[in-house]
């Protein structure tokens, strides 16, 4: 039973894809945070949950455990097409997750540095990860959520004299075209959908519940986190590019001054946990579109692929913008609810080729 | 023989990301600034920086501190002369406070926040200052202390615990500016006979007509807003003085009717002293203190929102704290209106948490 991932490390690896915007959320405006936020994210959450569920549910009619095993009943033309439309939407979540990180780092935490330097950088080091496998990196998010959950926790005890609770209150009705925007935007937005049914034929006992652990889990975080910000930050947060690391900034315990550096170092590793994974599923894309190619040499090829994309990326404003714009409009999803709409009719009753 | 090929340009390759360094600053080009000082004058801004500059390694003693300053039309050329000047970066990382002159805000408040928000390193809870010469003050020089922003820090940190001042830092500046009630509050720090002090707070409304308050008059707005550590308050009692220090929290909500408010604090009592005759620790007695402190408390608190109120100063949160609770109230009326019925009930309960070496007991 190879790279065989369990439950839990399955929802932990999950959890930690969907929180990676966490640290760099910041609200588009005061019409756009706190409870607007966190409305529009517990819904497009439970939606995401759903469409698990529904796409699960296609899958298993068609008799299969996962959307490769779907893709790969067709001939190899069909398959090869199908694997490169879902390598091409990884390669954007791949690269977006990327950029947002080196941006974040370049703007936040290191000016001056080099965006692309810190771009490839990451990459290449997400290739490794990918190279090590599934399994790995799944075992890996488990103590990373937990530290992550810590993190969380202290943050929360020291802000909490700056909290006045007086900020938060329930959106009302002229806030509801908000919520719906960023509640679309969200759900759209969400790949582990896709990244669930790409490894579910490698996690023991696949189900839709270890999809919802890992987005529930990942929902309620943003909650505590967007609150705080909300109740801590009010006003302020609306000038800071990325309030919730002036949260942890802001952070007062008697034990631990910097607990931004702390909140770096976990948001680093979710980065790489993040993208390695990305990158492991648009490698297996590659091999079952390739067969004969071997792991590493496909390994490296995606991450150096994906490293190049990054550079030139990160070189301008302007090409990291269009990418950004196309990929986290609503473009991939409808691309892949497509694909695999297309595949399940096309080979939903065929027996395997 | 190949893949020994492979490896070492993968390796080659891959050490190529480590030229990330290349645009790194090292310590010895920065300037460590411990403190900032913004003044206005004929050339428009006055930066005045302390900066802490480390001993060179071997060396025995822990490095000396100085200042060094520059004027400009804004405040962007002034750090870029400084640089200049100096050929050295500023780092903001280890701020310990900002200090603004009186000629700076609020008239220049836009630039000189915009200033602090946009440094990255600056952290947001870096207290702001209010002073009369904030160039003078950050150059100032205090027997024992290597770095002399430690001390205004710290006599900053004691005024807020003890309620005499509030804790305006960039943070709880900013957001009380960009709050609705668009007032900020922040503490003033002067040099008296060569020793710093807090002369009190100066609270800037909307309209932009200061308001001051001594340290003691803060003191109860310091309980509106959310409470204090270690207020000392005298308090007449049964012919003598009663000596306490309280620790308060307090909570804001909805008062019982529309567009009114209710403070809810817990004051825990530390009795220190007492002037007269001995204390009998009855509960009696202790209910005749909690009953002076609450009472001295609730006096406090409300003359302070009374002032607050008259003045449009609104540093407690009241018009969110309305909108929140009242949201129909909120639409029906006007801010004006709102603010001018604005009413406060104040719920004190207070508990003798500990009775200080000074009071004497007797059964």
């Amino acid at each position: 039973m190879k790279n065989h991932i369990g439950a839990l490390p399955a929802a932990a690896l999950l959890f930690c894809c969907r929180i990676f915007y966490l640290l760099t959320y910041s609200p588009a405006d005061s019409q756009s945070g706190g409870a607007v936020s966190m409305l529009a994210f517990l819904l497009a959450g439970t939606v995401s949950i759903g469409l698990c569920a529904l796409g699960w549910g296609l899958l298993r009619r068609c008799g299969v455990n996962s959307l490769p095993e779907l893709f790969q009943r067709g001939n190899r033309l069909t398959a090869a097409v199908f694997e490169g439309i879902t390598a091409a939407v990884l390669f954007g979540a791949a690269l977006s997750t990327v950029m947002n990180a080196a941006g974040f780092l370049t703007a936040a935490v290191y000016p001056g540095a080099g965006a692309q330097v810190i771009a490839a950088a990451i990459v290449l080091t997400a290739a490794y990860g990918a190279y090590s496998g599934a399994e790995a990196l799944s075992r890996l998010a488990l103590p990373v959520a937990l530290v992550f959950l810590a993190g969380l926790l202290l943050a929360g005890w020291g802000v909490l004299d700056l909290a006045e609770a007086a900020y938060f209150s329930v959106p009302e009705q002229a806030e509801l075209p908000a919520v719906g925007r960023l509640f679309w935007q969200a759900l759209v937005h969400n790949t582990e959908v896709l990244l669930f049914f790409l490894l579910s034929g490698k996690i023991r006992s696949a189900r839709p519940s270890i999809y919802a652990r890992g987005a529930a889990a990942a929902m309620l975080f943003y909650q505590l986190t967007i609150f705080l910000v909300t109740v801590t930050l009010g006003p302020f947060a609306y000038v800071r590019s990325y309030p919730i690391y002036s949260m942890l900034a802001a952070a007062r315990l008697s034990v631990l001054d910097r607990l931004d550096a702390v909140g770096l170092v976990v948001w680093l590793m979710v980065t790489f946990l993040r993208c390695a994974v990305y990158l492991y599923a648009i490698t297996g894309c590659l091999r079952r579109i390739c067969p004969k190619a071997g792991r590493g040499r496909s390994v490296c090829l995606v991450g150096l692929v994906a490293a190049v994309g990054a550079w030139y990326l990160c070189g301008s404003l302007d090409r990291g913008l269009a990418l950004w714009e196309l990929w986290s409009g609503a473009a991939p999803f409808w691309l892949m609810a497509g694909t695999v709409l297309t595949a399940a009719l096309l080979y939903g009753r065929r027996k395997p080729v | 023989m190949k893949r020994r090929l492979w490896a070492v340009i993968l390796t080659l390759a891959m050490t190529l990301p480590l030229t990330g360094c290349i645009d790194t600053v090292s310590i010895g080009e920065r300037l460590l600034v411990q403190a900032m000082g913004i003044d206005g004058g004929p050339e428009g801004f006055t930066i005045t920086l302390q900066v802490f500059t480390p001993a060179p390694a071997g060396q025995q003693q822990g490095g000396s501190t100085g200042t060094v300053s520059a004027s400009d039309e804004n405040l962007a050329e002034c750090l870029s002369k400084i640089y200049r000047d100096t050929g050295k970066r500023p780092f903001f990382g280890g701020c310990r406070l900002v200090l603004l002159g009186k000629d700076v805000y609020p008239e220049s408040r836009e630039e000189v926040t915009g200033l602090l928000l946009s440094d990255h390193e600056l952290r947001p809870g870096t207290p702001l200052l209010l002073t009369e010469d904030a160039a003078a003050l950050t150059a100032a020089v205090y027997d024992g202390e290597s770095v002399p922003a430690v001390r205004l820090e710290e006599v900053w940190q004691t005024a807020c615990r003890e309620g005499l001042c509030p804790e305006s830092t960039l943070l709880t500046v900013i957001r009380s500016q960009q709050s609705l009630g668009e007032t900020s509050a922040l503490a003033v720090i002067a040099d008296a006979g060569g020793a710093p002090v807090i002369e009190g707070t100066a609270i800037f409304p909307p309209d932009d007509i200061p308001l001051s308050l001594t340290p003691e008059a803060w003191r109860g707005a310091a309980i509106l807003t959310g409470g204090a550590e270690a207020m000392e308050y005298r308090i007449p009692y049964r012919g003598g003085e009663l000596r306490v220090c309280l620790h308060s929290q307090a909570v804001l909500g909805p008062g019982e009717q529309d567009g009114s408010l209710r403070l809810t604090v817990d004051i825990g009592c530390s009795v220190l002293g007492y002037t007269g005759d001995k204390l009998h620790w009855e509960s009696e007695e202790a209910a005749g203190i909690r009953a002076a402190v609450e009472r001295t408390v609730r006096r406090e608190t409300e003359t302070a929102f009374s002032l607050l109120r008259e003045t449009g100063a609104d540093v407690f949160c009241g018009l969110e704290t309305v909108k929140k609770f009242f949201p129909d109230h909120w639409q029906g009326h006007s801010r004006e209106e709102i603010w001018d019925s604005l009413t406060l009930t104040v719920d004190a309960a207070v508990r003798i948490t500990s009775l200080g070496p000074g009071a004497d007991a007797s059964r």
